[in-house]
């Protein structure tokens, strides 16, 4: 049996899955789509099911990308039971998502999560009567301490066996009538593509986008027009607010029969914003989260990649490389320990402490005030809060940060996100600017290349915006309650993540591992800088620069290490001018991401959008590399 | 003069009349609760002409100061 979680964002719903979601759990998406779904294989009473954890939604009418990709996995009926997760202290505008379910003749059963939250809000729900009302079982869950979690499954697996669709709730007799109208002149249309007629009828009414487009009879439309005309006239709202605002009348009415509110005081959320919200307090706050977060990361990762790096260099690799005749198969092995060392000694020891960091800034409820706290700033280039997150992860490691940009809804905001995301310094590039620029010219220009850069992104940002204007006007968040999460989450939604970063970055870490041994083995550099030349010579660099370029792409750091290797020195300064080194920092940090970076670029915007990102940063790149030389020629 | 939900100030509670704007615009935001008729109080205003922080029913909601301004109040 396949149950399908189906709730609104921040009920609760991905905690119950990751509860008692095994190893085996898989992320897929949707059929040529970049949304997301989450499955995996239960036992419950002894019997195997497949649980799917479907992107969080308000409704069934919306423009949004995941919320129509849940509305038409259920639509499918590809799963038998949906488990409809509420949260209780929210559950009359929860009930709104509910009563769609029921309009989609899904079976579905309602788990009633949160209910400790909800107890102390003072609300208590009479479950008996809510499932009388809806006609569907009602079972309570507390997710993120694992209670009820069991039965919350068990009942599904039983009401997925009845196999019978719930009840249908009435709008008032006026809306009723609109669509017994409509319905014998779209039952056609209803059959062919499967859909309950009635369900039909009230999206078409409701001027759901993506129902209109299944109607191409002209006449039936006009049919539609004039219901929808006559709807308006008769409320003097639009045709689609009549309808939503009495299925919200509808669930505001079920809540008053269902459940009983005492007035309570101000929660402790409320409290907690009065600080982490406040115009001055909250913007020092978000100062010394973010602060102490990377700091921690930092700490962590230093510590353990020293120790580990050394273990690998000395302790493993002349066992391993020892092992084969020494020629092309030494080469080719040292490229491999050297690739498997990069993956566990450079990037674990950062991306896991990070990655449990931001699970633990996300299951708090921190991540959305973090968004509204800054997105005054980030409106003035033509993004939302939200960016903030994926940036500010860029200074320590660009793959996870892309990873990061999930979180926007948007494609358009995810393509200049990342775009911008890959030409923040991740701590490979900081070291380069730090040992070239900080060494050589001094601490203060090797901040001016910081504050430069994002001088530069804010430049491109605001460009990029402009390019491509948006479709909703600004910031709309909810704003969830602060939770404590539970450690069992934390650590399994890190654990998926690692994994993810295991099967595609560390691949390309290891090839271009390899590759980088293959160019020293078979000595083609002069034929690199050749191709590099019209690039060199443009930012006014020796052509032995050259090379340190591709190994730049391959894996950052290398490129200063490089360069001392191309330059036949480690005192760069006798070989460089000042403005060279300045030049060539900033031409490392813009020109392409590292090949680790450009993987999981592909895997969130597809390969024609992750070409333009990497060909923005190349042009961002010369320019600024040109821009460079030319004042270095003046002063 | 219509009111709109971008000139009231915080801790005031309005209601809603109706909103402007396309039909995506109105539907997302009735999703989020902001029916016509709903008693909405800004709670948080952003420095800088930045984001409101709305409490709508039992829960909050954050939109930018561009949206604030199709939302016509009583």
């Amino acid at each position: 049996m396949i149950i399908a979680m189906a709730g609104q964002p921040n009920s609760g719903k991905s905690t119950i899955f990751n509860h008692v979601a095994g190893y085996k759990t898989i992320t897929a998406n949707f059929p040529g789509k970049t949304v997301e779904y989450t499955e995996s294989k239960i036992t419950i009473n002894g019997e195997v099911h497949t649980i799917v954890d479907l992107p969080g939604t308000y409704s069934l009418t919306s423009l949004d990308p995941a919320e129509l990709e849940t509305r038409k996995y259920l639509l499918r009926r590809e799963s038998d039971v949906t488990v409809n997760v509420i949260d209780a202290s929210l559950l009359a505008r929860s009930l709104e998502l509910t009563i769609q379910l029921n309009e989609l003749q899904v079976p579905h059963i309602v788990s009633l999560n949160m209910i400790d939250e909800a107890r102390k809000k003072r609300i208590v729900i009479d479950n008996d009567a809510l499932s009388r009302e809806l006609g569907v079982p009602v079972v309570e869950s507390i997710a993120n301490k694992g209670v009820g979690i069991n039965e919350v499954l068990r009942t599904a697996v039983e009401e997925g066996r009845r196999k019978q669709p719930p009840p249908q709730l009435a709008y008032s007799k006026h809306v009723e009538d609109k669509i017994s109208a409509l319905i014998p002149s779209i039952q056609h249309y209803a059959r062919q593509h499967n859909l309950p007629e009635r369900l039909f009828a009230i999206k078409l009414l409701e001027q759901d986008e993506y129902y209109d487009t299944l109607i191409d009879d002209d006449r039936i439309r006009s049919e539609i027009a004039g219901l929808r005309d006559s709807l308006e006239r008769d409320h003097g709202q639009p045709s689609d607010i009549v309808i939503s605002s009495e299925r919200h009348a509808m669930a505001l009415n079920l809540f008053e029969r269902v459940a009983k509110v005492s007035k309570s005081e101000r929660t402790t959320s409320q409290k907690i914003d009065d600080l982490l919200m406040h115009p001055v307090v909250g913007y020092i706050a978000l100062g010394a989260i973010l602060l102490g977060f990377f700091n921690l990361v930092f700490s962590v990762g230093t510590m353990i990649e020293e120790p580990l790096l050394s273990f690998f260099s000395t302790g493993i690799k002349p066992h391993i490389v020892g092992l084969v005749p020494e020629g092309l198969a030494t080469t080719l092995l040292s490229g491999v320990v050297d690739g498997i060392a990069g993956g566990i000694g450079i990037v674990l020891p950062y991306l896991v402490p990070f990655l449990i960091g931001l699970s633990l800034l996300e299951d708090v409820g921190y991540l959305p005030r973090i968004a509204f706290l800054v997105d005054t700033f980030l409106h003035k280039i033509g993004l939302h809060g939200k960016s903030i997150l994926p940036l500010i992860l860029g200074y320590g490691c660009s793959v996870p940060a892309i990873m990061g940009a999930r979180i926007l809804e948007s494609h358009r905001d995810r393509f200049i996100v990342i775009t911008l995301t890959a030409m923040v310094p991740c701590a490979a590039r900081i070291t380069v600017i730090l040992a070239l620029v900080g060494f050589y010219l001094g601490a203060n220009w090797a901040l001016f290349v910081f504050i430069i850069n994002i001088a530069v992104l804010a430049i491109v940002g605001y460009i990029l915006s402009r390019l491509m204007p948006e479709r909703a006007p600004g910031m709309m968040l909810e704003i969830p309650k602060y939770h404590l999460p539970s450690a069992k989450v934390v650590l399994f939604k890190t654990w998926f993540r690692v994994k993810e970063f295991i099967v595609v970055a560390w691949t390309i870490i290891i090839v271009g591992s390899v590759a980088l041994s293959l160019l020293e083995h078979y000595d083609i550099v002069t034929y690199i800088n050749m191709a590099f030349s019209p690039i060199t010579l443009l930012l006014g660099l020796p052509i032995a620069v050259g090379t340190t370029l591709i190994f730049g792409i391959l894996r950052k750091e290398l490129a200063m290490i490089m360069l001392f290797q191309a330059l036949g020195t480690e005192n760069v300064i006798s070989v460089l001018s000042k403005t060279q080194i300045m030049t060539f920092t900033m031409f490392i940090i813009f020109y392409v991401p590292c090949i680790a970076a450009i993987g999981v670029m592909v895997r969130e915007l597809g390969r024609r959008d992750t070409v333009f990102a990497i060909a923005i940063g190349f042009i961002v790149a010369i320019v600024v590399g040109l821009i460079v030389r030319l004042v270095g020629l003046v002063v | 003069m219509t009111k709109r939900l971008s000139d009231i100030s915080t801790d005031v509670e309005v209601t809603i009349r109706s909103i402007e704007g396309g039909v995506g615009i109105r539907q997302r935001l009735c999703e989020l609760g902001l029916h016509p008729g709903e008693r909405v109080r800004i709670e948080k205003s952003g420095i800088f002409g930045g984001p409101l922080m709305l409490r709508v029913g039992e829960h909050h909601i954050a939109i930018g100061r561009g949206l604030a301004k199709k939302i016509i109040i009583e």
